[in-house]
Order: structure tokens, then sequence, then C-alpha cells
């Protein structure tokens, strides 16, 4: 999502200062949290006690995507501290701690080191490069991770024990928008333009097979690092190219970058933009130049705006992140975790695993996250991805798609009521 | 061969913005001899105080630029005092890693103040459709960055040329002991080019920003292709670093839409470290006289 | 300052050092030398390499720290600045030219005149070159491409171009030909002369030294011993 890509722009960012940034930023490492006491309660398990749940998570703290990323956690605290405050969870406490690791798998792995012994379970954080670097050291250990925003299809596809994941990858989202776009406006020929995002060649080659199985034509496609300068070269390809629709995967930046190169070359596609969640962010926004707006179309995990109802909008509401959807998924992540850790009667990691995997269309956030579903063998859990449009300041849902990795899944997209 | 001529266009127009950003660097690195890696940052921060006199203090856009053109030149003269003078006999590599140091310190100010809810939506100075060239649309903004650059450029060529102030600051470049045996006021120049190149820095994130985005991080990935195409231009020329950034920018946009767009990137590279190679004072650049 | 400015000094007490102690770290080099040069007089100071020569004029200049009881140029003491003490009319021609080699000999000349606050960039210059035209044809030529000996005159002229009370020249004949010595020596002296410009000029070439000079004096042991100029014997055994 965002946050991933906005660190990895950081990583491919082309400046020395950026590199010694990092250089240095992976020089002060974190130490890791102090050890825990699994001491007799009713359950004995790392990281619970009669009156305390350790949660941790590894997140880009420092460095240039600290505040795309952060949002994500502290929003996950805010909900954390609420329920405590009302008591915990069958009377325990969860306490979370969260530690830095400037988007460097190396330091992810380390914290998540020093996290194993003495915590319950990781929270997933920022980035698709990290949770490839330490879902395997937490699979074989044993401990959940619950809950990582991630592109890399092989975290989850297949199904590792212990690692789940609500977003749905990329590629099925390219997949998913372009059957969205040729149900809405006719079958036609794509163009498909990405930024390095988890298996982006996936997402290119998804987006393709399901244009061709529906009667349309793949023209071309381009990659682009994140944080490129000028789209302009790309909006010049695409206005020769004459395609019906263009599709996207990128970062919140640079979608808008694009989307405002295709204005400025009078390049938008005769049908539609259609993009996947990694748009969905403040920052696309914020900067995006709004005679776009009606061709533009993004898959999102979460609906948007939120439902007034849901704890998470309310709890974000008046303060900085009010509108971000990254503050929105961590959050409602959180209610997640917590709903998952009610649901368990003796608490332990494997309990709680087989909680998770139990939930067939469990309504976990209701008013942000679609019911999820999950199964020994499916560790993705959004079943519905949210079509939505930039509309102004926000985001809008048009309509609801079904999602599946299935690739002959067929359904068709609801408009939203 | 319409869309590489339409490349190639736009390939200059935002090969001006390197450029730009390149007169900064280039100025500062003729004067004192340091290349300045905290010239991005400094820009960034310029548009950032412009914004929050637009946005915090009400003022229109056309009036908070000149204050924060003021105050930018203010600000590199205090950074020059504070960061690069004490113990300045430290070397040139000591003081351009400082300015790395201010980079990063600067970056964190900027995360700090304004980065939770960056990037921004950033007025442009003009509107307008601007014009089509073959198949490329110059848009208003884009037409007046290329105004302004062949402005400044000319200024700061004529600065140098012709006026005291610029002939000392060649002199300061080239024999700083001698130049101050011979009573020329070091400190006071060395300063004036600081604020001078945070100005500039200020101009071109002013401008920049409407397209980039305002963001902490903003200029980090301009700098490779600046950088660039002041290699290639020669470190200490003006119209060099004008020159280099044009073809930087002209063959990068023709090798995007000729091979994809990772090879851009990659076609920079190359420029950068072939010149390096075989011609390291770059097309306009001069031999670095041998001292002995 | 307005010394500098108006034109040489005709009056006033000159450069006046005594008990002057130098050293780097602590290898002392200048053990309390006193030293005086009267306006408009030429003094030369010789000595063998590592007496300390060059020592002495980086010292006058404000480039290097030192203890002295008196260090005063027409009665007011020098600062440890070189840009005051190019303000009070005390011009330093470094050893080794050290031209601007990218800049022409023009422009040179003008990066003395803005050093030495010169209002008037025109008249001096016209003084200078009217004194010095072997330097008029290469004014508009990089610096960088003279010979050794045209480098040498453009630096005297830098200094000069200034309009100095006192000009200090550090090693002039180095790496000349005796000819390229003697033509440039003898215009400098002729100018400074014509100016009213007192001359502190140090070289390993006691010779020519003695040829120009009204006064000579011996850096040995970091003290300055005067010469007696009459005796031409003592003169060719100074060294030894």
């Amino acid at each position: 999502m965002r946050i991933a890509f906005n660190r990895s722009a950081k990583l491919a960012g082309a400046g020395a200062a950026v590199a010694l940034a990092l250089a240095l930023g992976a020089c002060s490492g974190g130490s890791p949290g102090a050890g825990g006491e699994t001491s007799g309660g009713a359950v004995a398990e790392v990281g619970v006690t009669a009156d305390t749940i350790r949660l941790a998570a590894s997140q880009t703290l420092s460095g240039p995507g600290a505040a795309s990323c952060a949002p994500s956690t502290d929003a996950a605290q805010l909900y954390f501290d609420k329920v405590n405050d009302e008591g915990g969870v069958d009377g325990r406490k969860i306490d979370f701690e969260v530690l830095d690791d400037g988007y460097d798998p190396q330091r992810a792995l380390a914290n998540v080191r020093g996290f194993i012994d003495s915590k319950f379970a990781m929270v997933g954080a920022c980035g698709s490069a990290t949770a490839a670097a330490i879902y395997r050291t937490l699979s074989d250990a044993g401990m959940p991770f619950l809950f990582p925003t991630n592109g890399v299809a092989e975290v989850v596809k297949p199904a590792s024990p212990g690692i789940l994941q609500l977003l749905p990858l990329y590629e099925d989202q390219t997949a998913s928008m372009v059957r969205y776009g040729f149900e809405e406006f006719g079958s036609g020929s794509i163009f498909v333009v990405v930024n390095p995002l988890g298996e982006y060649e996936s997402a290119i080659s998804r987006a393709r097979e399901v244009a061709e199985s529906g009667g349309g034509s793949f023209v071309d496609s381009a990659v682009a690092q994140l944080g490129t300068t000028d789209y302009t070269p790309i909006a010049l390809q695409i206005k020769e190219a004459d395609p019906d629709f263009v599709v996207m995967s990128m970062g919140g930046s640079d979608s808008a970058k694009f989307v405002n190169a295709l204005v400025d070359q009078n390049a938008l596609p005769r049908s539609a933009v259609l993009g996947t969640s990694a748009s969905v962010a403040g920052s696309f926004l914020s900067s995006y130049n709004t005679a776009a707006s009606d061709k533009v179309y993004f898959g999102s995990a979460i609906q948007l705006p939120p439902s007034a109802e849901n704890e998470c909008t309310q709890l974000l509401a008046g303060g900085d992140f009010a509108n971000d959807p990254i503050a929105l998924i961590g959050c409602a992540s959180a209610q997640a975790i917590v709903e998952a850790i009610r649901q368990t009667p003796e608490l332990t990691r494997a309990n709680l695993l087989a909680t998770i995997e139990s939930w067939d269309e469990e309504d976990i956030s209701p008013g942000i996250f679609a019911p999820v579903s999950f199964s020994a063998t499916d560790h993705i859990g959004l079943k519905t991805l949210y079509v939505v449009q930039p509309q102004g300041t926000e985001f809008g849902v048009i309509a609801e798609c079904p999602y599946s990795e299935d690739e002959n899944a067929d359904a068709s997209c609801t408009p939203a009521g | 061969m319409g869309l590489y001529i339409s490349a190639a266009i736009s390939g200059i127009a935002v090969g001006l913005l390197y450029g730009m950003i390149g007169f900064a660097i280039v100025m500062l690195y003729k004067s004192t001899g340091v290349a300045n890696f905290a010239q991005g940052t400094l820009a960034t921060l310029g548009a950032f105080v412009a914004w929050a006199l637009v946005t915090d203090a009400g003022l229109p856009l056309l009036a908070a630029i000149p204050i924060a053109l003021i105050a930018s030149g203010m600000f590199g003269v205090i950074v020059y005092f504070v960061v690069i003078r004490p113990r300045a006999s430290a070397g040139n590599l000591n003081i351009t890693v400082r300015t790395l140091g201010l980079s990063l310190l600067l970056l964190a100010v900027m995360e700090w103040r304004w980065g939770a809810l960056a990037p921004y939506r950033y007025p442009t100075i003009v509107q307008g459709d601007g014009i089509q060239i073959a198949s490329v649309v110059l848009p208003a903004q884009t037409l007046l960055i290329a105004g302004v650059a062949a402005v400044i450029m000319v200024l700061l060529w004529a600065l140098f040329r012709y006026t005291r102030a610029g002939l000392s600051f060649r002199a300061l470049a080239e024999q700083p002991d001698t130049a101050r045996l011979l009573g020329l006021r070091a400190t006071r120049l060395s300063a004036a080019t600081w604020g001078l190149s945070a100005i500039l820095g200020t101009i071109v994130g002013v401008l920049l920003a409407p397209s980039a985005f305002l963001a902490p991080s903003m200029m980090e990935s301009y700098l490779l292709f600046t950088f660039t195409g002041i290699v290639l231009g020669g470190l200490t020329s003006l119209p060099g670093a004008l020159l280099g950034s044009v073809i930087v920018g002209i063959v990068s946009n023709v090798a995007i839409v000729a091979f994809s767009l990772e090879a851009g990137v990659l076609v920079v590279f190359a420029i950068l470290l072939i010149v390096m190679a075989v011609r390291p004072q770059g097309l306009l650049g001069k031999q670095e006289a041998v001292r002995l | 300052m307005t010394i500098a400015q108006d034109g040489p000094a005709t009056t006033g007490r000159g450069l006046e050092i005594e008990n002057l102690v130098v050293g780097y770290g602590k290898a002392i080099v200048l053990h309390g030398l006193s030293l005086r040069v009267a306006p408009g007089e030429i003094v030369g100071v010789a000595g063998p390499n590592g007496a300390g020569k060059s020592t002495l004029l980086k010292v006058i200049s404000g480039l290097l720290p030192r203890t002295a009881d008196r260090m005063t140029f027409d009665g007011v003491p020098l600062k440890r600045d070189p840009v005051a003490v190019v303000g009070r009319g005390v011009v330093h021609v470094p050893e080794g030219r050290r031209m601007f080699a990218n800049l022409t000999v023009e422009e040179n000349l003008k990066v003395g005149a803005i050093g030495g606050r010169v209002r008037d960039y025109r008249a001096a210059r016209e003084r200078v070159l009217a004194l010095l035209p072997t330097i008029v044809p290469m004014l508009g030529r990089k610096a960088g491409l003279l010979s050794g000996g045209q480098q040498q005159q453009v630096a005297v002229a830098r200094g000069l171009i200034a309009n100095p009370s006192l000009l200090m020249v550090d090693e002039l004949s180095l790496g000349l030909s005796p000819s390229a010595v003697a033509s440039i020596s003898a215009s400098t002296v002729a100018t400074c002369r014509e100016l009213g410009t007192g001359l502190l000029w140090v070289d390993q070439n006691i010779t020519i030294l003695a040829k120009h000079c009204d006064r000579l004096v011996l850096l040995r042991d970091g003290v300055a011993e005067p010469v007696d100029m009459s005796d031409r014997d003592a003169l060719g055994s100074v060294y030894f």
C-alpha cells in the first residue's frame, strides 16, 4: 500500500543524502524489548499473563517514510488504549510495543528475534520488503503475524502457518479492476503502468490475462521507479498508444503525478484509469488534478468514507489522520486482533490462529472492512474489493466487487447502494 | 518519430528544472569549493516557508514568495556561520560531509513539523493551458520555469563575469589563501554565497512544488538528475549546468519512450559514470589548475 | 586605510617590529627579531632556506600568530587579520606568485584593487601600468598561461595596484632566469621609488638585494643582523 511504496521510493531514491540517511539510520539499531515473563495464569503462553497481553510491531518510524507509515501503528495504539480504558480484553490489558526498523529488512528481522520470546503476537505494519524478510522466522516460531500490509505473494500464497493478511495482493486487485472496467465500459485495450511494489510482474500479467480472456487486448506496459520525477514521457506513450483503459498499481504520490501528467498531456484514456488500493492514500487526494476525477477508479480494501458508526471512525475523527486510509486500516486491523483474542477461549498462539482461520464472513470492523473469511489454506481475509473514486478531498465507494484469488471467478460487481 | 520529438521536448522542459537546482550547487562550488548536498533540502525548506506563509498567515502567494526568499537568504547566511565556518580549515571533504549532515537535520525538522500530513497540494504561480509543440503540451508553469531558468542563468553569469563581487567569488574559489592575503573579505563573501544559494533554492522549490507535490523529501529524486547534469556540464560552469541538465532530461525521456521507464534512470547513471571516467571536467568545465 | 586609498604615505613612521617571537608548535623560528622599515625605504632581508624569511612576511600580514613587544605600522599596532593589514596599506606579494590562473591578468589586477579597497580602479591601473608597461600586452590573457617571469611581474603589479605604503615581496627571484630577475627587480624597485612605496624584500639572492636595496639585514638564528653593504667580502660570505 502507500506505506510500502513511499518507503521503497526512498530506498530507490537517488540522492546521495538519502543513501547516507538510510545508512546512518541502519546503524542506530533498536534494542529488543525486555524479556517476557511467562507466568502462571489460566494459560501459559509467551507474552500472556493473567493481566497482560504483549503485542509488538516492527514499523518504519525513522527516515523519510516514517510520516506515511507511522499512522497505521499510531492508530492501532489508539484503539488498544481505548480497549484498555474500557477494562481490557477479559481483564487483560494490551501492552503494545513498536520498534523502529527504518524500512530495513535486516533491522526488522532483528526486532522480530527480540520479540519472539517475549511477545504474544506481531501486529502488521508497513511494507512488503520487511514482511517478506520476517514472515518465515515468525512462521517457524509459531508466532502469529496479524495482518501485515504486504504485496509479496509468497508471504501468504501458499498459506504459511501464522501469517495472515487482510488486504488483497496487488496482482489480484489489477485483475479485479480490469474485470470491473470491462463490465462497466465494455471490453477494450489496456495499458499497464506500475511502480515496483510487491510483485509487479504478476500485477501486469494478471491484468493482461483478464483483459485478453475478457475480449480486450493488451497494448503495452511500463515500470516506473517510485519517486519518478517526470511522468510526461509515459503519458506521451499512452497518448500515442491511445488505449481504452490505463491500469495502474502505484504509490499515492506517484499515482497523482502520473494522473496529472495524463491530464496535462490530454492523454486520459477513453474509458477509465483503473488503480489498486496502493493509490488510495491521502497523498493522492492532496495532490491529484481534479480534472481527472471522473475517469479514475481505484480498488480499495476499506469502505470510504468509513461508516460513522465504526469505533475507529470515531476514534480518529478530528485527529491528525482522520481521513487517512492508512490509519483507518491500522485501527480496523487492531479491532480485528482484539476481536480474535476475545473469541479465543484459551489464549495460546495456536488457538488464536485457529480462531482466525475459522472466520467465515466475520464482520470484524463493520463499515470499514467488508466481512473477512480465512481458512487453513487461504490466508487473505478480504473477499470484497470496494471501487472508489476521488471526490474532492475524500474517496467515495461507487461499487463493490467480489474479489477472489480464483482466476475464473466472474461474479459481477454491484453498484454501491 | 513524432513520439521521440515530443519526448525530447518534454526532456528540455524537465532538464531546465534540473538545471536550476544545479545553478545553486555550481555557484557555491565555484566560489567555495564545496559541493552542497543540502541544496535540495534547503529548496524544500524554502518552499515550505512560503507555503506556511500562505496557509498559516493567510498571505497571497505572490507576497509570501518574496518574504520566503528574504528569509531563506538570511537562513543561508546563518547556516554558513553556524555549520560551515567553524573550523573552516578542516578541508572541503569535511565541509561537504557537514552539508550532508545539515541535509539530514533539515529533513528531520521538516518531517517533524510538516511530515505527518505531507504531501501538500501547492499553488501554481501561473495557470493556463500552456502551448503544444509536436504532441507534447507544455503547461504554463513549465513555461514559467523555462523563463525563470533563463533569467537566473543570465543574471548569475553576469554576476560572475562582470561584477566585483563575482570576480571576488571566483578569486576566492581558486586560491582562498591568496585572496585573503590580498585583502578580500572571505567570510563576508562566503556568507553572501550561502545566502544567495539558499535564495536560489527557494526559487526552485516554489516552482517545483506544484508538480512534485510539497513534502519534506520532495527534492530527493531530482538530485541524481541534477548532479549528473552538472557533472556533465562541468562542475564550475553555469551554462554547462544548464546544458548538461537539458541533455540529461532529453536523453532520459527519449530513453524512456524508446526502451522503458527504468532505462531512463539507467542511462542517466551511465552518463554520470562515463563522464566522470572520460572527461571529468565535463563539457564546459575547466580543468583544475595544478597547484604546486 | 585612508592612506592606502589616497596614495602612499610620505610621513609617518613606517613598519616597526621589536622582539618578535614566532614558532610553529615547539619549533621557534624567530627569537626576538627587531626590524624597522621607514616610509619609502627599500630594505632587503637575506637568509638561507628555512631561516624564517617567509614566516616574517606572513606574520606581518596577519596570517600567523605571534608575540611581539611592538609590531606597528605608522605607530598603530597591526592586527592579526590579513584584511585589516591590507587596509592599513601593507600588501604582501606571496612566494610562488600565486596567480589566479583561470582569471585574466586584468582580472587579477582587479582582485588586487578590490582587496585594497581602491575606489578609483581606472586611475590606480593607469598609474601602475605606466610604470610597468610590459604587462599591457598580457592584460587579456589567462594568468595561468604566462611564463614565470611574466607572472612575477603581474604579481608585483597586483600588489602595487592596491596603492600600498609598504609592499612586501617574497622570493622575487625564485625559479627565474638571471635576465628575468634583473629586469623584474629593476622595474619593481624603480616603480616603488617612483610611487614612494616602501619595499620589504626577502630573497635568497643576496647579490640582487645588495644591488637594489637601501639597507640589508641578514636573518640568522631567528634574529635580524644588519649587513655592512660596503663590505663586498662580507656580503659574499654571509651565509657561511
